[in-house]
């Protein structure tokens, strides 16, 4: 399989932005919101929450932000990891796209050469 | 917002540009904006960088089809606020009414819409998670359809962007309060489009 040459117009700024969400220092460490991003616990009280927001966002509610505080967890906490989620849930439905694309593309070359 | 940080956690520049756009624009900056002011480097600087690149670069697609894709993936990610700004959007920039209506009836033949974004639609619709669907099916589809490569992965970056902020949208609170609010905001927004000074993202 290989990457969709289109793709590649979007590969850079689409890696900043990764770089920016994962390594920015910040109150969590990168390694914790590459845990994050990467769809796996981070072993910390947010984990319910980053769940959601993957997977069922619009149920989010002020409640679930008032347990993450009452928790101790503070905004930029909040902030750091719910971006990391939301990047790396994103980015894996992206993936499924661009992989599509390339069988796709692979089996019409395929096609193409055996004529 | 549900986040304190992203009303009033903002530096000295960014705080004085919240106060002043509403009396140069005519509406305050949105909760996107406000995110991505609150620590440029982490978030706002490359994010609107990729969605400048994406809405507004160069593409098979329009900007108003953009607008009208974006509108589309909010919808199916059921994001309240982001299919009232991007509806917005694309009434603006296609000249005619888009609601979120049009997406519960878009394979209906009075949809009005073109064979290409109805190919998109059904791309969409087919590479999402539901396990039903195939993607590799429904990209042969769209390319059986008249879509390129280049249109296809145009299309996903779009989907991308948006499977992003959707959860931001839903996970902040974020809101464009009413009907006015809505209309005002989705207008700024074609108008400055996604572009913030620079000065203001360092």
């Amino acid at each position: 399989m290989t990457e969709p040459l289109a793709a590649r117009k979007y590969a850079g700024a689409i890696s900043a932005l990764r770089h920016a969400i994962l390594e920015t220092p910040g109150i969590t460490l990168p390694a914790t919101r590459r845990m994050a991003e990467a769809g796996i616990p981070t072993g910390t009280l947010a984990d319910p929450w980053l769940d959601l927001v993957r997977n069922a966002s619009p149920r989010l509610t002020d409640g679930h932000v008032d347990e993450l505080r009452a928790a101790g967890i503070v905004d930029d906490e909040i902030l750091e990891l719910t971006l990391a989620a939301s990047f790396g849930e994103a980015a894996r439905r992206l993936r499924r796209g661009l992989d599509a694309v390339a069988d796709t593309s692979d089996a019409v070359d395929s096609q193409i050469e055996e004529r | 917002m549900r986040l304190g940080v992203l009303d009033r956690g903002h530096r000295l520049r960014a705080r004085l540009a919240i106060r002043v756009v509403p009396r140069v624009m005519g509406t305050a900056l949105d909760d996107v904006a406000l995110t991505s002011l609150y620590r440029p480097g982490l978030f706002g600087r490359p994010w609107l960088a990729l969605v400048r690149q994406v809405m507004l670069g160069p593409s098979g697609w329009t900007r108003g089809e953009r607008e009208l894709l974006a509108a589309f993936v909010s919808y199916r990610n059921r994001c309240r606020y982001c299919v009232g700004i991007h509806t917005g959007t694309a009434t603006i920039l296609l000249g005619r009414p888009i609601t979120s209506g049009l997406f519960d009836r878009w394979r209906s033949p009075d949809s009005g819409l073109t064979p290409r974004i109805l190919t998109a639609f059904a791309l969409l619709e087919g590479i999402g998670q539901d396990p039903a669907h195939i993607p590799e099916t429904a990209v042969e589809r769209a390319m059986a359809e008249g879509l390129s490569e280049d249109d296809i992965v145009d299309v996903l970056a779009v989907s991308f962007l948006f499977d992003l902020i959707n959860r931001l949208a839903d996970a902040f609170g974020y809101s464009f309060g009413d009907e006015q609010g809505r209309l005002a905001e989705a207008a700024a927004l074609v108008r400055i489009a996604y572009k913030v000074p620079a000065v203001l993202l360092r």
